[in-house]
C-alpha cells in the first residue's frame, strides 16, 4: 500500500509499455461498457495508461469552456448514469464536467469508472473529470470499489491501475474564469487559485492539508472555519466563500460531496452550490438527482432526474448457493 | 448415497437428498424405485420444515419421472400432505408442484383428484400462498384444462382480485389479460362481463399504487378480446381514469399500450375521448410519460389524418424539439421521419421545416444541434433538390458556430446531406466548407470533418 503512493511504483504497476488503443478500439470498448459489460484486463491496462498520459497534462485548476453540463457524485450507480446521459445528452454532443466520486457504494463502480475513462480518452476535450474523496486507495478499500474489482476481475490489478489513474485526476476546474468547481470545498490553507496550482497532486489523497481539504470540506451556515465531523476537511462559512470568490474573481463555487434530496442546493446567497447526481442514493435514500447546464452566457439551467426504472436495470449477478451438499 | 443422505441425522443432508431423486429414479430397478418412492414420502413428512420445503419444491420434478400409476396414488397423497402442511412456506411451494402434477395427469383424473386440493390452496389462509397462486394463475389455468378453468377458476380468480392483501391483488391484476384470453371462447365474453370486469372496475381506484400499476400494464390488452362496442362501453372509462392517475407508472403503462386499443375503437372515438387526455400528458412532468406520448404520435397521425394532426398535434411535436430532456428531443427528431414519410416531403417542407430552421439561431447549443439532427433525418426523405435548397444553406451557415460541438455536428450533417445532394452542389458548397473545418482549432471538429471528407470521397 504505502509504497504505491510514490510515482515510481505506479510506473511499475503498469509494467512494460502497453499497446495504445486506437479510436476504433475505444469506440468498441465504449459500446460494450455502455451496455454494462466489462472489457478485458489488458484493455483496462492500456486504457488506464492512456488516461494517465492525458490527465498528466491537465492543470490542478483546469480551465474549461462553456457550454458545459456539470454533474455531481455518481457512486457506481451505472444505470442511473445512463439515465443522466438520456436526460443530458450523450458525449461527445454534450460537454460534461464530473465533480468526482465516480466509484464506491453502487453495484457498478468498475463499469462506471471504466466507461468514464474510455470516454475521457476518446473525447478528452468533451469530458472533464476531477477527483473526489472516493478516488483514493484508502477509501475504495472500505467502500466497495476494491472488493468489486476483486470480484469482477479475480484480482487487484484493475483496482491498482484505476487508483493509479486517480492520482493524476485534476483537483478542480474553472469555467470561463467565473465558476470554480471542486469536489468538496475550500481549505484554510488556500486563498487563491494559484495556491492550488502549486500543489503536487500526483499522490494518494493525504490525510490532511490543502489537497485533502479541497476534496473533503463542506459549506456550513456559520462564519469562518470549523472542524468537520467527517474527520477530514473543514466546514467553511459564508464569509469564507465570499472572500474566496472576491479574491479570485469568481461568481460561484460549484461542488458535490453531500447528498441533497432535491438534487441541488444553493448556499450563502447563491455563492456556493451543491450538485448531486446519484438518484435514490445507495438504492434507498429516495432522493432525486440533478445536472446543471451552463450556457455560453453562464446562464444556468437545472434538470432533475430520478433513478432508472427497474425494467432498464440489469440485475447484479447473484450466484445461487447449490441446493445440495455432497 | 441417496439413501444415506435421505436418512442422515442432519436436516441439511436430507434437504440435499430431495433434489437427487428425480435423477436417480429413472436409472434404477423397479424394486429400488419402490424404495425411493417410500423414502421420498418420508421426506415429505419429515419433522423439519426445511426438508419438507425441499421435498415440496422437488415434487414436480420427481413427478415427471414417476410412472402414471404411482403418480395417481402415491404421489398424489404426498402432494396432499404437503398442500395442507402446517407451514405456509411449504404450502407455497406445493403450488408449483400442483401445476406440474396437474399437467401430467389426464383430464378426467385431474379434475377428480387435484381440484379440491387446488381450491384449498387458492383459498389458503396465508397471503403468501395466495400470492403464489395469483403469480402462477395462468399456469394453473393451462394445467387444469378448459372446463375446470371456467367452472372453478373464474370465481377463484375474482376472489384473488378482491383479496384483502394488496400484493395478492397486484399479482392477480397482472394476470387479467392472459387469464381472460385463455378462457374458452364459448362463454368467455359472459364470464368477463359478469364476473371479472366488475372486479377490475374496483381495482381502477384501488388504494394501492402497485395494484393499479400492475393492472395498467395489462388492461389495454383486454380491448381486442372484447371488441369495439364493449371496449367503448366498459373499458374506455377505466382507461381515462387510469390516464389521470397520480402515479406516473400507471399513466405510463396505459400510454405505452395505447396502440392495442387503436385498432379496436377507431378514429372518431379516439379523437373524442382519448385525445384530450393524451394532449394533457404531452406536458407531463415525468419525461418517460412524455416519451411514450411522443412515440405514440406516428400511430395517431396515421389514424387521425393530416388535417387533424396539423391542428392538434403538430404544435406539440415542435415543442418537444426544445424539451429540456435529451431523450425527448431525440425521439421528437426521430418521429419527423415517420411523419414525413406519411404526409410527404411537401408537407414537411411547409409545416415542419420553418420551425426547424429557426432552431439554428436558438441560444442553447443543444437546441442548435437538435436542428442539425432534424436535418439529418429530413435529408433522407427530402431528395436532392429540396435538401440543397432548404437544408444545406442553414447547415453551412452553422459551420461558423462558436461552440465546437455544433461545428463537429455540422461536419457530421454535411456527411449525410452531402450524400443526398448532386455532385455539383457537393463540390461547390460542401467541399470548401469541409476543407475549412479540417483546419479548425478544435480536434473533434477536424476529426469529424476529415471523416466526412473521406466518406464523401472529397479527398
Amino acid at each position: 500500500m504505502d509504497d504505491s503512493h510514490s510515482d515510481t511504483s505506479s510506473v511499475t504497476s503498469f509494467g512494460a509499455p502497453v499497446i495504445v488503443p486506437t479510436r476504433g478500439d475505444l469506440d468498441k470498448q465504449i459500446e460494450k461498457l455502455m451496455k454494462c459489460e466489462l472489457i478485458s484486463e489488458p484493455e483496462v491496462k492500456a486504457l488506464c495508461s492512456k488516461t494517465r498520459e492525458i490527465l498528466i497534462e491537465e492543470s490542478n485548476v483546469q480551465k474549461v469552456d462553456t457550454p458545459i453540463t456539470i454533474c455531481g457524485d455518481i457512486h457506481g450507480q451505472f444505470y442511473d448514469l445512463m439515465e443522466l446521459f438520456k436526460v443530458g445528452g450523450m458525449i461527445p454532443d454534450t460537454n460534461y464536467l464530473f465533480l468526482g466520486d465516480f466509484v464506491d457504494r453502487g453495484f457498478y463502480s468498475v463499469e462506471t469508472i471504466l466507461l468514464l475513462l474510455a470516454l475521457k480518452v476518446r473525447y478528452p476535450d468533451r469530458i472533464m473529470l476531477i477527483r473526489g474523496n472516493h478516488e483514493s486507495r484508502q477509501i475504495t478499500q472500505v467502500y466497495g470499489f476494491y472488493d468489486e474489482c476483486i470480484r469482477k476481475f479475480g484480482g487487484a490489478n484493475v483496482w491498482r491501475w484505476c487508483t493509479d489513474v486517480f492520482d493524476y485526476l485534476s483537483l478542480s476546474a474553472v469555467i470561463d474564469g467565473k465558476i470554480f468547481c471542486v469536489h468538496g470545498g475550500l481549505s484554510p490553507s488556500i486563498q487563491t487559485l494559484d495556491e492550488i496550482r502549486t500543489i503536487d497532486r500526483k499522490q494518494e489523497v493525504p490525510a490532511d492539508g490543502p489537497m485533502s481539504d479541497l476534496l473533503w470540506s463542506d459549506p456550513e451556515d456559520t462564519q469562518g472555519w470549523a472542524i468537520s465531523p467527517r474527520g477530514a476537511g473543514y466546514l467553511f462559512g459564508s464569509d469564507v466563500a465570499d472572500q474566496f470568490c472576491q479574491s479570485n474573481d469568481v461568481t460561484l463555487i460549484c461542488r458535490a460531496h453531500q447528498l441533497v434530496m432535491e438534487g441541488y442546493k444553493w448556499h450563502f446567497n447563491e455563492t456556493v452550490l451543491t450538485i448531486w447526481s446519484a438518484p435514490n442514493y445507495c438504492y434507498r435514500a429516495g432522493n432525486v438527482a440533478s445536472i446543471m447546464e451552463v450556457d455560453e452566457n453562464l446562464q444556468k439551467e437545472f434538470t432533475i432526474f430520478e433513478a432508472a426504472p427497474q425494467e432498464v436495470r440489469g440485475h447484479p449477478n447473484k450466484t445461487r448457493p447449490p441446493d445440495y451438499f455432497l | 448415497m441417496l439413501k444415506r443422505l435421505a436418512t442422515g441425522d442432519w436436516f441439511t443432508s436430507r434437504t440435499s437428498a430431495c433434489g437427487l431423486f428425480s435423477v436417480a429414479y429413472a436409472r434404477v430397478s423397479p424394486a429400488l424405485k419402490g424404495e425411493l418412492r417410500n423414502l421420498f414420502r418420508s421426506l415429505c413428512r419429515d419433522d423439519t420444515p426445511m426438508v419438507r420445503r425441499a421435498a415440496a419444491s422437488k415434487l414436480g420434478e420427481f413427478a415427471k419421472v414417476v410412472e402414471q400409476d404411482f403418480l395417481k396414488d402415491e404421489l398424489m397423497s404426498m402432494f396432499n400432505d404437503l398442500a395442507c402442511d402446517e407451514q405456509d412456506s411449504v404450502r407455497l411451494l406445493a403450488v408449483e408442484a400442483c401445476i406440474s402434477i396437474a399437467s401430467l395427469l389426464n383430464d378426467e383424473s385431474t379434475k377428480e383428484l387435484i381440484k379440491p386440493v387446488m381450491i384449498n390452496l387458492i383459498e389458503d389462509k396465508s397471503w403468501r400462498v395466495r400470492y403464489m397462486v395469483a403469480e402462477k394463475f395462468t399456469d394453473i389455468q393451462s394445467a387444469v384444462g378448459k372446463d375446470i378453468a371456467m367452472a372453478e377458476l373464474v370465481p377463484a380468480f375474482t376472489n384473488l382480485l378482491k383479496d384483502n392483501e394488496a400484493e395478492v391483488r397486484a399479482a392477480a391484476a397482472a394476470k387479467v389479460k392472459d387469464f381472460c384470453q385463455a378462457l374458452p371462447a364459448a362463454g368467455r365474453e359472459k364470464a368477463i362481463l359478469t364476473h371479472i370486469l366488475p372486479c377490475v372496475k374496483e381495482l381502477v381506484s384501488d388504494p394501492n399504487q402497485h395494484v393499479k400499476t400492475a393492472l395498467a400494464s395489462v388492461v389495454m390488452g383486454l380491448a381486442p378480446t372484447l371488441g369495439n362496442d364493449l371496449t367503448v362501453e366498459h373499458l374506455l372509462p377505466m382507461y381515462l381514469t387510469l390516464l389521470k392517475d397520480d402515479t406516473a407508472e400507471v399513466r405510463l403503462n396505459i400510454i405505452s399500450s395505447l396502440d392495442k386499443v387503436n385498432e379496436v375503437i377507431g378514429a372518431s372515438q379516439l379523437s373524442q375521448s382519448l385525445l384530450p387526455a393524451i394532449v394533457e400528458l404531452a406536458e407531463d412532468g415525468k419525461w418517460r410519460v412524455r416519451l411514450a406520448i411522443v412515440e405514440y404520435m406516428p400511430l395517431l397521425a396515421a389514424q387521425l389524418g393530416q388535417q387533424f394532426f396539423d391542428d392538434k398535434l403538430l404544435p406539440l411535436c415542435m415543442t418537444w424539439l426544445t424539451d429540456h430532456v435529451y431523450a425527448i428531443r431525440e425521439a421528437a427528431t426521430g418521429i419527423l421521419k415517420h411523419l414525413t414519410e406519411k404526409f410527404g416531403a411537401d408537407w414537411a417542407q411547409k409545416t415542419v421545416l420553418p420551425k426547424v430552421v429557426a432552431l439554428a439561431k436558438d441560444t442553447n447549443y443543444l437546441h442548435r444541434m437538435t436542428c442539425l439532427f432534424c436535418f439529418n433525418t429530413l435529408a433522407e426523405v427530402f431528395g436532392a433538390e429540396k435538401t440543397s435548397k432548404d437544408i444545406l444553406p442553414t447547415v453551412l451557415l452553422m459551420s461558423d458556430d462558436n461552440v465546437p460541438n455544433v461545428r463537429f455536428n455540422v461536419a457530421k450533417s454535411l456527411q449525410k446531406v452531402g450524400a443526398v445532394v448532386d455532385a455539383k452542389t457537393l463540390n461547390a458548397e460542401v467541399k470548401p466548407c469541409l476543407a475549412k473545418m479540417c483546419a479548425d482549432s478544435e480536434f473533434d471538429v477536424r476529426y469529424y470533418a476529415e471523416e466526412a471528407r473521406q466518406a464523401l470521397r472529397l479527398g
